[in-house]
């Protein structure tokens, strides 16, 4: 397997990139490949909230930062990388790893690249996409429609949608499904991972009186993302053959 | 004479995956069918744990019109389960097992509504888990649906526990009997207007009286009740027996 570095972002605020990051990472712990993440909301970390043994928050207008995370791909024990990127930062953070050559290296196969663009519900999400699409040629490119927060995606008409797909290589769309506002809620203010919270645990791994109902709609929340991510194969994505050395 | 309860018995403590957890048992009393009797079972199953000091909790699924709660509010929670926070006031009580046996009167409005979250959540499993003894008190019907939902709790739970209940007064017809042994049965007799009266209207505890021996100025409440009743009684006392024997730590 080679090391894979997975980028969770979108321009816009607020569409459920942190949520998306956080699903990667329990999805991957759950089938024995636990990443590491990065967190780039610096200095606050909202991801590392959740899983601050395996999340880092780092700042990626600094080269220092770049390094911590490119330059150890291929020496960490974890396999795959998650980078959660804040709001505004996606076009110029696919830029800066142009610019460093990170994406040559994917393309000779060094590295495995996914990127997961979290569409809002307006135009503006397309226009991204145009955006995007340049960096992930021969990437994996992966459009996620989070339905978490309610998102309706209503003003996309086939047409407009056609427009801006006719020429992007789109590796699948994913669809993250509602969730219920009171479950969802609780989860943050327990602060824990969602598996961690159907488990009824605290952070501190001690035995918590959450909700059983609301546990329920998490765990058959997860199981719904669980099938969406296996049926765009995440895990045969991030486990390519190696490119043979002849 | 039906043999009277201890007063204030608590039940006891099992061991369950380290942690000691007091017997708690829930009685569903269920059909899909309307007028079968449901709220009848479920008073009488009130009647006899208030009879016996158990001090229950009545959960009311029939929120537009909660009959059984109305004439026990300071025990009944109504609940809503097309709401999440109903579905909460619910199952998340009904998982703790506190050591208060619960009685559910499942409205036929709720009654798909309620099994199909139970499945969802994973209600059962979790129920057997920490001990909790959930009994299915499945209402007969004329049209034999009963038969059908019976296939359909036992496919979904394995090892459930489904007393079949024939109320005579509602439904004249019994209905056809499955081919293998039932936990429990209890038939309740066509109740005569004074008796019926008594216990739909009031908080009256029949199972108070019916389980004291006779007085000689009995009544004439007292005399039909003990005559109606007293055999359901026997029933419910049986099947509590039942369940209280399964969860003796003396018992393998």
């Amino acid at each position: 397997m080679n090391p894979a570095l997975i980028v969770v972002g979108a321009d816009k605020g607020g569409v459920g990139k942190t949520t998306v990051s956080r699903l990667l990472i329990e999805y991957l712990t759950a089938h024995g490949s636990p990443p590491r993440a990065f967190d780039t909301e610096y200095p606050r970390g909202t991801l590392r909230r959740f899983h601050p043994d395996m999340t880092e928050v780092v700042d990626l207008t600094q080269t220092s930062d770049q390094m911590r995370i490119i330059d150890t791909l291929q020496e960490v024990g974890a396999k795959v990388s998650i980078v959660d990127i804040r709001a505004g930062r996606l076009g110029p953070t696919l830029r800066t790893l142009e610019d460093i050559g990170f994406l040559e290296a994917v393309r000779e196969r060094q590295f495995t690249f996914c990127m997961f663009h979290i569409l809002g519900p307006s135009v503006s999400s397309l226009e991204e996409i145009a955006l995007v699409a340049p960096y992930v040629t021969n990437g994996n490119y992966f459009t996620v429609k989070n339905h978490v927060n309610d998102t309706t995606f209503f003003e996309w008409d086939p047409e407009t949608y056609q427009s801006f797909f006719g020429d992007v290589k789109s590796a699948g769309e994913i669809s993250i499904p509602k969730l219920n506002e009171l479950a969802y809620e609780q989860v943050e203010l327990a602060g824990v991972p969602f598996s961690t919270f159907v488990e009824n645990r605290t952070a501190e791994n001690k035995k918590a009186a959450y909700s059983f109902v609301l546990r329920g709609y998490v765990r058959n929340w997860l199981r719904q993302v669980e099938a969406e991510l296996d049926r765009v194969k995440l895990l045969d994505v991030l486990s390519p053959p190696r490119k043979s050395r002849r | 004479m039906v043999a009277q309860g201890p007063p204030g018995a608590q039940d006891h403590e099992r061991d369950i995956g380290g942690e000691k957890r007091a017997r708690t048992v829930i009685y569903l009393v269920s059909s899909p069918q309307p007028r079968v009797g449901k709220t009848l079972v479920a008073r009488l199953f009130l009647d006899f744990l208030i009879g016996t000091s158990r001090n229950p909790v009545l959960f009311d699924t029939n929120c537009f019109e909660p009959t059984l709660a109305s004439l026990f509010p300071e025990r009944s929670v109504v609940v809503d389960l097309a709401s999440v926070r109903g579905q909460m006031d619910l199952f998340d009580p009904l998982v703790e097992a506190d050591g208060r046996p619960k009685v559910v009167d499942l409205w036929h409005g709720a009654y798909g509504r309620f099994f199909k979250q139970a499945e969802e959540f994973g209600f059962f499993k979790e129920a057997a888990a920490r001990g909790i003894q959930p009994v299915i008190a499945l209402l007969t019907d004329e049209r034999d649906q009963f038969a059908d939902e019976l296939e359909k709790r036992r496919s979904m739970w394995q090892d459930a526990k489904i007393v079949l209940v024939d109320d005579v007064g509602a439904v004249r017809t019994v209905g056809a009997r499955p081919p293998y042994p039932l936990y429990h049965a209890i038939e309740i007799p066509e109740l005569d207007p004074m008796v019926r009266r008594a216990i739909e209207e009031t908080g009256w505890v029949s199972y108070r009286m019916v389980s004291r021996p006779q007085a000689d100025d009995a009544t004439e409440l007292e005399l039909r009740s003990r005559a109606l009743l007293e055999p359901v009684f026997w029933d419910i006392e049986r099947l509590d027996l039942k369940l209280a024997l399964e969860q003796s730590p003396s018992i393998p």
